[in-house]
């Protein structure tokens, strides 16, 4: 509806642009209003609008462009005129080809006219929804909706079209088109015969690269795939025909078969040839969709699954609730909630041990799933053990926290099947000790890069030493006694720094108060002296003085 | 549970944390996750931490408050409990020092009569570790410290493709990078066998 009213607004401001509330003006407006009623066909006296129109701004106080509009809506109902048909037309609307349209993202709600030809129709997914699919021109490809609510005959496939009132709209960064009651679309005398459109129009018969599910990492890939059914989910929306886990010799993904594709029949370990499908991702998981476009057959070659098997190492930084001592419902092996089945209801429930733990690289989390008899061992408890300390200690969560005791802050490796969200952990151990191969070649790493600065800062000191010299040399005095008791403190402090370092300076110092503190801090670590240097750095200065006691 | 995500656990140095003073949130809104930004350009809410506690004060008046102070080799994390986080308090309240410690915590600021940003870590968890564990936690942090810093240095010669938390950082740190990578190494130092 909002659409609509801007094109009102703009046919009536363009009419009446001046908004003066003086009585000419009214008359104005009046006879403007009457105007537009009897192009539409109904005859109102001046006076009967102006008691509607003066009653709406004189006694209610609506600003009278309101007022204008509001009687205008007001006759056109009474006299049963659809107000689509009156505006249609009325606003700004400009005449582009498509691929003006698709650079229109900055300015989504623009209202455009178009010719185009339809090149697709898809499946809609709503009711509210008369038509969706692509529109072409010979510039480009455009993605439209037309909505039940506009009223207007469907089109078909590969006619030409031309298109008044749409508005721009986008989404995602895309740019597609809306056909809404405003618009109007009327079969075009001229056809566009040069689409361009790559794909064809028959896209069951499209040929794709034949992938495996390890190269289908990718939203938006079209593929074929040859693939076993290991899972079928129970079906949660009556749009899906089928939805669960496939997988090829190179891993699994979740697939969802819709309706639209007609497929009626598949299996579990089955394998099929599949034929345009499109891979979908949703928060970084990637699952192959079949819709009307794809096309499955059972294939007669055998294909093993294999499952994707994950391997993450990192610090366990949180146990999730549902952790520790549970209870299962015995009918569905359902976790219940307090006693409580969310299918069977009441139930006795059996109990059983598991971890949720959640692993952090520092690049990524991983939610860890740990089973029972990994747990068992990794707390070296039993479940009947467990059972029994819930019992005596009268508290269930007593396992939750010994698990997060034992697990919180410490380092583990799981390898596992990784499932939408979680890793189910096949084997789970402790990493105990840093790998110090790592560390020493970090360490060199950084000590090279470090020192290639240190050789470029040292270069310059050096260069300054040398003008030091030059200026004893040519200004032999008695003053220059006194800079040579410097060079002989200078060389004190250079042993210094040979016996300390900067590292045992450092360590001595571990504390810091917040500010003040971090000012010393700085300061001491800006000097150029550290322990990879010290020793040549002494020897330079060394060279230096007995350069210059030759020289006395 | 749309859009949701958890937040990672961020590696850095107590050093790099003491130096930094950039908070901001990404929304407006009150409840929006806070987030620092930090001189070699890590944009950390949750931060993991390891290191050796070394001294606990409860500074509380009527309820119980502690402040502690967990030292790794480049300076002290400044950590507070209430009971907010009563698991932690517990902790804190019963802990030895000095102990290893690892505490996965979230930052928080606080803003001095001075106008100086303070910041210090809010546990979710403080837990007992061992001495292997901390070792990880330097070598994995040296890493990950030095990795950001790599990235910062090649921005700063190569500006096509900017990466908006390092320009931020290095618009407002100027950061001296040798510093850090000597950081690096002397907590490599603490972390090696020999």
């Amino acid at each position: 509806m909002t659409n609509m009213n801007q094109t009102e607004i703009i046919g009536l401001q363009n009419s009446n642009p001046i908004v003066t509330n003086n009585s000419a003006n009214f008359e104005e407006r009046i006879k403007s209003i009457q105007k537009i009623l009897s192009e539409n066909g109904a005859e109102v006296s001046f006076e009967e609008i102006e008691i509607k129109l003066k009653e709406l701004a004189d006694v209610y106080k609506v600003p009278i462009a309101e007022a204008q509009r509001s009687t205008i809506h007001s006759f056109l109902k009474k006299y049963n005129i659809s107000k689509a048909k009156v505006f249609t037309g009325k606003g700004f609307a400009e005449t582009k080809k498509i691929a003006d349209i698709l650079l229109m993202s900055h300015q989504p709600d623009s209202w455009v006219n178009l010719k185009g030809r339809v090149v697709q129709l898809w499946e809609n997914a709503h009711e509210s929804i008369a038509q969706v699919g692509l529109l072409s021109d010979e510039t480009g490809v455009v993605k439209f909706t037309l909505w039940s609510n506009a009223g207007m005959e469907p089109m078909e496939l590969n006619q030409t079209y031309d298109f008044k009132n749409v508005v721009v709209k986008t989404w995602n960064g895309k740019v597609n088109i809306d056909v809404n009651k405003a618009a109007s679309i009327v079969l075009s005398e001229e056809k566009i015969e040069n689409v361009r459109f790559e794909g064809g129009l028959e896209l069951k018969d499209k040929k794709n690269e034949e992938r495996t599910v390890s190269q289908l990492n990718q939203d938006g890939i079209w593929t074929d795939l040859k693939a076993t059914v290991i899972q079928l989910f129970e079906n949660t929306h009556e749009s899906i025909a089928f939805a669960g886990v496939l997988g090829d010799e190179t891993g699994t993904m979740r697939f969802t078969i819709w309706k639209t594709s007609g497929i009626e029949d598949i299996q579990i370990e089955k394998t099929y040839k599949i034929s345009n499908a499109i891979v979908k991702e949703w928060n970084g998981n990637f699952s192959l969709e079949i819709n009307r476009a794809g096309k499955i057959e059972e294939s007669e070659e055998k294909i093993v699954a294999k499952p994707t098997v994950f391997e993450v190492s990192g610090c366990a930084v949180d146990i999730q609730a549902g952790s520790g001592l549970i209870k299962r419902c015995p009918e569905c092996n359902k976790v219940m909630s307090k006693g409580l089945c969310a299918e069977h209801g009441k139930q006795k429930g059996k109990y059983d041990l598991r971890i949720k733990a959640v692993l952090d690289d520092g690049n990524k989390a991983y939610e860890t799933i740990i089973n029972c008899e990994l747990t068992q061992s990794l707390l070296h408890l039993s479940l009947e053990e467990a059972v029994l300390m819930a019992t005596e200690t009268l508290d269930p969560d007593c396992i939750t926290d010994l698990i997060k005791n034992g697990f919180i802050g410490k380092y583990y490796t799981v390898k596992g099947i990784k499932t939408d969200r979680y890793i189910i952990a096949e084997c789970v151990k402790r990493t105990e000790f840093a790998n110090q191969i790592k560390i020493k070649e970090l360490k060199e790493k950084v000590e090279t890069d470090l020192q290639r600065i240190e050789d470029e800062f040292n270069f310059k000191e050096f260069e300054k030493m040398i003008e030091t010299v030059a200026e004893l040399k040519s200004d032999f005095n008695p003053r220059a006694e006194n800079k040579i008791k410097n060079k002989a403190e200078l060389k004190n402090e250079a042993e210094f720094e040979v016996e300390t370092g900067f590292e045992t300076e450092f360590e001595a110092k571990p504390e810091f108060e917040f500010k003040t503190e971090l000012k010393n801090e700085t300061e001491f670590e800006t000097k150029p002296e550290t322990k990879e240097n010290p020793e040549t750095e002494a020897k330079r200065y060394q060279k230096l003085l007995t350069d210059d006691s030759e020289l006395i | 549970m749309a859009g949701y995500f958890r937040e990672i656990a961020v590696r850095m140095f107590a050093k790099e944390l003491r130096d930094s003073d950039l908070v901001y949130r990404e929304e407006e809104e009150q409840y929006a996750p806070q987030y620092i930004l930090t001189p070699t350009g890590a944009k950390a809410n949750r931060i993991l931490l390891s290191g050796v506690l070394t001294e606990v004060e409860n500074i509380g008046n009527d309820t119980e408050y502690y402040r502690a102070r967990i030292s790794d080799p480049t300076g002290t994390f400044t950590i507070y409990a209430g009971q907010y986080q009563a698991e932690s308090a517990r902790f804190l309240a019963e802990a030895k020092t000095p102990e290893f410690v690892t505490v996965v915590g979230k930052v928080t600021s606080f803003k001095a009569d001075d106008g100086n940003i303070l910041l210090s870590v809010r546990p979710e968890y403080i837990q007992k570790t061992e001495e292997g564990d901390r070792n990880i936690w330097i070598a994995e942090t040296a890493e990950k410290t030095y990795e950001r810093i790599l990235e910062a240095e090649s921005q700063i010669e190569n500006e096509s493709k900017p990466n908006e938390n390092i320009k931020n950082a290095l618009d407002h740190y100027s950061p001296k990078f040798d510093e850090y990578k000597k950081m690096i190494l002397q907590a490599l130092e603490i972390a090696s066998a020999e």
